[in-house]
């Protein structure tokens, strides 16, 4: 029985072991990193409309609009067991009808080798910032930050918020659509 | 075609080739696993891992001389191939003691 | 080969043949065990799926496994991905959780996106579903794997491949004697 096959795959069978073993061994070894970093956020600019959502419902809904300076260093974040990062910045906020909305504004995928220092002035949202209802006019309390989500090339997939945040508060008047 | 080829090792030089296998590819495992950390690269780890097997795969798959040093000393053939002729001779002997169990 | 295995088969009594079958069944009951462990301490009711297709890429590729867990007491939050089923499809979706809503009775709703999608999921959802709940969600992913799930997907891809190595591993633990 012991012939040239059985060896091969004996072998193959070990190193697969093995390989498994080193990535267990590799997650262990970044098991403990916290993935912490700040990040500075800024808005230049904020305007709330009241316009139909044609996506979905078709009643008028708050649309806010806002421009927004980012700078956060993430390089350090990245080691030998984080792949990507799943970065995205998350307005969150108090309205009438919900005690808390989550809403993402903007993300960007930073795969490892690509720069991570991320230091942006007057940047659009990648994504409409509806409210799920009027919330948004006149709201005070709105609050900016900035999370990621660490992706390995093996183990767990944790998700960090960044510490700095920014709180901005909208106009008290829709903005007129036509003047837009 | 590669099964016509005498893939034969004695018993020890199996143990030999197996356990060879084993530390080599550890090793190198573990090598690889220090410069993935140092550099940061896991790719790294598994390049010097993947070296490990293939020279694990040139040292111990192919049945080398080391590995059939101890063939085993099998019995000589006897000599006497038409012992058909003298066995029953013998047979007719014991039988000649307990006769009915024998011609079962 | 097949000969010879058959033959090992013959020279098994009965005895040892019920042997083989109770080991055989043994190592499926504790697999189902282990199954069924995991679906009671995740909380989800598929605690390892492996990814299908590729709009999570390049987070997830086709055949990269993911653990998942669901917490009830844990409300879901933007950036988690979680694992969700959609009425008339058979197959769950794995995707980011982009927009949510809670209320103050604490029902919540939300809106999810592939990575890899230029927009969100709503075209996914069932017709006029507009937003996710809780309910919907199999599983968030906490634990990633790679390529491991690709057997699985070679099986699915080439059933006959499965049936194959299913008789094959059947046979061998019937017939293999320790």
């Amino acid at each position: 029985m012991h012939t040239f096959l059985t060896r091969g795959n004996a072998l193959l069978t070990f190193t697969l072991s093995v390989l498994a073993g080193l990535t267990f061994f590799c997650f262990l070894s970044t098991g403990l990193n916290a993935y912490s970093a700040t990040a500075t956020i800024d808005t230049v600019k904020v305007l709330v409309k009241n316009v139909p959502d044609y996506s979905a419902q078709k009643e008028k809904q708050d649309l806010g609009y806002l421009m927004f300076d980012l700078q956060a260093n993430l390089n350090p974040l990245f080691n030998w067991n984080a792949k990507q990062l799943f970065v995205f910045l998350t307005a969150e906020y108090e309205s009438p009808d919900n005690k808390l909305n989550q809403v993402v504004l903007w993300d960007k995928i930073i795969q490892r080798g690509e720069n991570a220092n991320l230091d942006m002035k007057n940047m659009n949202t990648n994504y409409y910032f509806w409210d799920d209802g009027n919330g948004l006019r006149g709201n005070p309390n709105v609050t900016l930050t900035l999370s990621w989500n660490v992706i390995p090339n093996a183990g767990m997939l944790s998700i960090v918020r960044g510490s700095g945040s920014h709180t901005f508060s909208f106009p008290n008047e829709y903005t007129n659509v036509r003047a837009q | 075609m590669v099964l016509n080829i005498a893939t034969h090792m004695d018993y020890e030089g199996q143990h030999l080739a197996e356990k060879l296998s084993h530390i080599i590819v550890v090793v190198f495992g573990v090598i690889g696993w220090i410069i993935g950390y140092v550099n940061q690269q896991f790719s790294q780890t598994i390049m010097v891992l993947g070296v490990g097997v293939l020279i694990a795969a040139i040292v111990t798959l192919p049945p080398w001389p080391m590995y059939r040093r101890k063939p085993l000393s099998w019995r000589k053939p006897r000599k006497e191939v038409t012992t058909d002729v003298s066995k029953p001779e013998k047979e007719v002997v014991v039988s000649a003691s307990k006769p009915k169990k024998k011609n079962k | 080969m097949l000969g010879s295995m058959l033959e090992e088969f013959q020279r098994m009594n009965k005895r040892q043949f019920f042997y083989q079958v109770l080991s055989f069944g043994m190592i499926v009951s504790s697999a189902l065990m282990i199954w069924k462990g995991l679906m009671v301490v995740t909380g989800s009711e598929s605690p390892i799926v492996v990814v299908l297709s590729g709009s999570m890429e390049p987070a997830f590729h086709r055949g990269d496994l993911l653990f998942l867990t669901n917490p009830a007491d844990e409300p879901i939050r933007v950036g988690e991905i979680v694992v969700f089923k959609i009425e008339g499809r058979d197959i769950p979706i794995v995707h980011r959780v982009l927009k949510v809503h809670e209320r103050e009775n604490g029902t919540s709703k939300f809106l999810t996106k592939g990575d890899n999608n230029r927009v969100d999921d709503r075209g996914l959802y069932a017709p006029g579903q507009l937003w996710l709940t809780p309910r919907d969600v199999v599983g968030r992913a906490k634990g990633f794997l790679p390529y491991v799930g690709m057997v699985t997907i070679m099986m699915n891809e080439y059933p006959k491949l499965k049936y194959a190595v299913l008789a094959c591993l059947g046979l061998y633990v019937l017939i293999h004697r320790e």
